[in-house]
């Protein structure tokens, strides 16, 4: 668990922009497809890029080595399909493992979410 | 667990790169296909939705290099890249790849087939469960180890504490079975214990019962059989069971198939059938031994309870010595006096069983395994030069990459590549040698026209130790060289004399390190082959040309005295026959390790007790003195006359000095018997010779004193029917006694012959192996130095043939060239042999246990090793030398 938490905590490089938390990526992927069931890189770029309203002003091509890490990690798969507009691409989606690794990823995130907020109040 | 996975698919993606390649492609152009169609959707001309995807997307490359260093694919390519270069230089130049090749399989090759040896003899455990807590009981004085008797196996099993429970075996029972036809078939006895104990769960159907073959149990027989003999006369068949061997006029029905791989307690044992130990009775039924309280004859083993070691079972034993001795034998008729006097229980380890060929050849291959390692040592050297040269002839190549860029750590990982290439072919070349060379040790030791004495298996550990043996090879011959190719500093080795002068220093340390091992490897091998033919030149008091013969004289109508005439009727017949010169029976044949001993004194000329001691006893007819060759000194030898008169003998040149020393022993008396014993247990006889010393019992043994008596004069039976024969050639000798048996008894085995030769080589077999194997070793040895100073010294002359072209043009003298290079190689082998001498000095006490009749220290082997040595390096140098000194100046002054 703690190398988890050093994770979260370490910077991402090639995200330009707001600068990113390494781990932040890689929820963001996992919750889209939670909620988005199977889906390829671009639907998950795009989605991140909505929800986000822009705020992060992430280059999609990051995400690809996002993917890569979570295959390997084996928390999600990929397979090759159909888009919606009849070209091939590769769908990503949950594994057993990353379903159950959400929750554990949320809950992180939130414990370092709080605690940054409480740091921010007392100091102000 | 996340680093594991990540490993693995890095590893998966080894046999998948190209097609994840292709798929990364495919799947950022789709992504980018998308992003433009959808900007494009938004009403963007064609131009600007490319545009506005690709600035949104990221630098692609970037993306992609990210992705793909993820995937482990850079370092595959390095690694693929690394192979086709090694195999594209291999194919290059095959000459060197050939001498590489073979020096490592050479080196492999010996290391393999001396483990195998040393794994099949030492180390590989029984094949029963836990072998490591297995025991074996012997009865010991010092080294002398023998078995136990049955008295004391009982007394053992009712008394000891630390094992679980004990069970006896013998197996050197061998008899015809009839089963269909008659056949020796290697067979053992053991007590119905031995399942629990071992653990042993036969193939099919089931052991015997636990108290099976005890002495105080009824005996049934019943017979297991090997799996191997199961295989071989019944086919495997399920339906063995119920079946009867007909062993020795008894039928036996087979109870059950061993274990797969179990036939018998020690490596060199293959037993066909196995049957209870109180069957020996039907195999021996006058004379049982397992009656017999004093013949210790058992193979004893125990498993140790749980948790108690041997340091404990020791001293429990030795706690109970006592009680045990008395319990077998309470009137101290055999254990604790006479010849077993100093003898006393022992235990043992017994994870791989009771073998003799351990205590035999355990020292030996040990030695061996060491004079192995100086060989790898010495293989790995000369790779590492030769990679060495191979690279310094390179620097320049490395120097340009260098300077390109190329990172200290891909030098390093491409030189290494090239080696393990190489170690690799070497590794599969030299197993094979290895296998083939075990084989033919093996034979070499396995007596003529019996079964291969061990089994040459190769189990995981041979493979691992051949396979560790490589990498350790090709790291010590890579690794250094690789080094130094990746030292390379590109502003000076792109200069091409810098380099030159660097590769010239190449082989400081490696010819010293080479002629030291060298001299070590020499000298013992020169040692171990003095030992070897200082025992067979001397043949021991006997002399070559005698054939011994062990008749199978067995017929149930006869009784021991029809017996005893018609074995001397041989002897006779023999006698009488043309090209025969002489031939004589003997109760024991000489040089098998055999003890055959009584009790003799001798009186002063005052009648006092003189002398009185154990010595050797040989019974013998007339002829054996000039049948065996044994020399009689002084007096004469036995005359045909001489068996009806009164008891004669002739004793040994030692047994005279004892008995009557400084004196003259013709004449005199010696008298068997104890000196304070019965009168009518006393048999004195007139010496009327005395013979030179013979080593009765082994080559290896001292000659013990001896003393000959007249078979014929002593007994009426003898059930030993030994015969030496010397005739003009083996092949009448062989071909007479082969008649002389059939027209005796026409459905006896036939008779078991041996000449003097084959009974030498036997006795020998230990030192053979010794100094052939290490014989080997040195010329490999001598032609792997010799073509390291030769190595070293043509690129050196090669390399500075400038040098040497500026100094002739400048006035040098052949002479002064040839001396220079003389000196650079003099003081390099100088250094080798004190090193060599230095190592030579402290590892002596390791062989001089080995050795007999030469000393560790001797100046003789060590000035040989040294002439050798010096006269193989001369060799070597007189080519490069003389190419030095016809260097043309002017020729070699205007190349470049």
């Amino acid at each position: 668990m703690s190398d988890r938490k050093l994770d979260v905590l370490r910077p991402t490089a090639g995200a330009a922009g707001a600068p990113m938390l390494q781990g932040t990526l890689d929820l963001m992927v996992l919750k889209t497809l939670e909620t988005m069931g199977p889906q390829h890189g671009y639907g998950i770029a795009r989605r991140i890029e909505q929800i986000s309203e822009q705020a992060l002003s992430l280059n999609q091509g990051t995400i690809y080595p996002a993917l890569l890490r979570l295959c390997q990690r084996g928390w999600i798969r990929a397979e090759w399909g159909t888009s919606e507009n009849g070209r091939r691409a590769r769908f990503y989606s949950l594994t057993r493992t990353g379903k159950a690794q959400i929750g554990q990823e949320t809950e992180n995130w939130e414990r370092v979410a709080a605690t940054m907020a409480r740091f921010l109040v007392r100091s102000e | 667990m996340s680093w594991l996975r990540m490993a693995i698919s890095r590893c998966l993606a080894m046999f998948r790169g190209r097609t994840l390649e292709r798929d990364l492609d495919e799947e950022l152009r789709s992504h980018l296909e998308m992003a433009v169609e959808e900007n494009r959707q938004r009403g963007m001309s064609e131009g600007e939705a490319r545009r506005a995807a690709l600035r949104s997307f990221g630098g692609v490359t970037q993306v992609r290099e990210t992705v793909r260093v993820g995937q482990g694919l850079p370092f595959l390519e390095n690694l693929r890249r690394d192979f086709g270069y090694a195999l594209r230089q291999m194919r290059k130049s095959p000459g060197f790849a050939a001498v590489t090749v073979l020096t490592l399989a050479l080196g492999i090759g010996a290391n393999t087939a001396i483990f195998l040896l040393t794994y099949s003899v030492l180390l590989k455990g029984l094949p029963v469960p836990h072998p490591g807590q297995l025991v074996l009981y012997r009865f010991a004085k010092g080294d002398t180890t023998l078995g136990l008797s049955y008295n004391l196996y009982e007394a053992l099993r009712e008394r000891q504490t630390a094992t679980s429970d004990v069970f006896a075996w013998a197996s050197d029972a061998t008899k015809v079975v009839e089963n269909g036809h008659a056949e020796l078939v290697p067979m053992a006895i053991a007590t119905g214990s031995i399942f629990r104990t071992l653990e042993l769960h036969p193939y099919l159907g089931h052991g015997f019962d636990e108290q099976a073959g005890e002495r105080g149990q009824p005996l049934r027989p019943e017979a297991l059989i090997s799996y191997n003999f199961w295989r071989t006369h019944f086919h495997g068949d399920a339906g063995v069971l119920g079946h009867t061997l007909r062993i020795d006029n008894t039928d036996v029905p087979i109870i059950g198939v061993l274990p797969r791989g179990f036939d018998g307690i020690s490596p060199e044992e293959h037993i066909g059938i196995l049957l209870p130990l109180s069957f020996e009775r039907v195999l021996h039924p006058s004379g049982a031994m397992i009656d017999n309280p004093g013949a210790v004859w058992l193979q004893v083993m125990g498993r140790l309870k749980p948790g108690v070691t041997l340091a404990q079972a020791r001293a429990a034993l030795s706690a109970s010595d006592r009680q045990i001795t008395d319990a077998a034998d309470p009137q101290h008729m055999f254990l604790g006096t006479g010849l077993f006097g100093d003898f006393k229980l022992a235990v043992e380890p017994g994870r791989n069983g009771a073998s003799t060929l351990r205590t035999e050849y355990g020292k030996p291959l040990l030695a061996l395994e060491a004079l192995c390692g100086l060989m790898m040592l010495l293989c790995a050297v000369n790779t590492a030069l030769l990679i060495l040269s191979r690279v310094s002839g390179r620097l320049h190549e490395f120097a340009v990459r260098s300077a390109l860029g190329a990172a200290r750590s891909r030098l390093i990982a491409q030189v290494l590549m090239e080696t393990a290439l190489l170690a690799i072919a070497g590794l599969l070349f030299g197993v094979a040698l290895g296998w083939a060379l075990a084989r033919a040790l093996v034979t070499m030791l396995t007596p003529i026209g019996h079964p291969a004495l061990i089994d040459v298996r190769a189990g995981a550990g041979v493979v691992f130790f051949a396979i560790g043996l490589s990498i350790a090879a090709a790291l010590l011959a890579g690794l250094w060289p690789a080094f130094r190719a990746s030292r390379t500093a590109p502003g000076l080795d792109l200069k091409q004399a810098h380099a030159q002068r660097q590769a010239g220093s190449l082989g400081r340390w490696i010819i010293p390190t080479q002629v030291a091992l060298g001299v070590l490897l020499i000298h013992a091998a020169l040692l171990l082959t003095a030992t070897f033919t200082d025992y067979a030149k001397n043949t021991a008091g006997f002399s070559n040309g005698v054939t011994f013969v062990r008749l199978r004289l067995e017929n149930d109508n006869w009784n021991d005295q029809t017996q005893a005439r018609k074995t001397l009727e041989i002897a006779e017949d023999l006698e009488n026959t043309p090209g025969i010169r002489s031939a004589a029976l003997m109760n024991m044949l000489p040089m098998h390790n055999f003890l055959s001993t009584s009790n003799y004194f001798s009186r002063d000329p005052q009648g006092n007790v003189h002398q009185n001691r154990q010595v050797w006893l040989q019974e013998v007819t007339p002829g054996y003195f000039p049948a065996v060759g044994t020399a009689v000194l002084q007096g004469r030898a036995f005359a045909r006359s001489d068996i009806a008169g009164d008891a004669v003998c002739v004793i040994s040149q030692s047994a005279a000095a004892y008995f009557f020393p400084g004196e003259d022993a013709v004449g005199r008396t010696i008298t068997a018997g104890q000196s304070d014993g019965d009168p009518k247990h006393q048999s004195p006889c007139r010496v009327i010779g005395i013979a030179q010393d013979a080593r009765l019992e082994s080559l290896l043994q001292p000659a013990p004193m001896a003393v000959y008596a007249l078979i014929e004069q002593e007994h009426t039976s003898f059930p030993n029917s030994i015969l030496a024969v010397r005739a003009s050639s083996y092949g009448l000798a062989a071909e007479a006694v082969r008649r002389e048996a059939a027209k005796l008894l026409p459905a006896a085995p036939p008779p078991t012959l041996e000449t003097f030769d084959q009974l030498v080589d036997e006795n020998l077999s230990q030192q053979r192996l010794l100094s052939s194997v290490s014989g080997g070793f040195a010329l490999l040895a001598l032609a792997l130095v010799a073509a390291g100073l030769y190595g070293v010294l043509s690129r050196a002359v090669t390399e500075r043939r400038r040098e040497i072209g500026i100094r002739m043009a400048l006035g040098a003298q052949r002479d002064r060239i040839v001396a220079v290079l003389a000196r650079g190689a003099a003081v390099r082998v100088a250094i080798g042999v004190v090193a060599g001498a230095a190592l030579a000095l402290m590892t002596a006490h390791l062989l001089q246990s080995l050795l007999y009749g030469v000393s560790v220290g001797s100046f003789g082997v060590a000035l040989a090793t040294l002439g050798i040595l010096l006269g193989v390096l001369m060799l070597a140098f007189v080519i490069p030398a003389s190419r030095a000194a016809s260097i043309d100046p002017m020729e070699a002054i205007r190349e470049e």
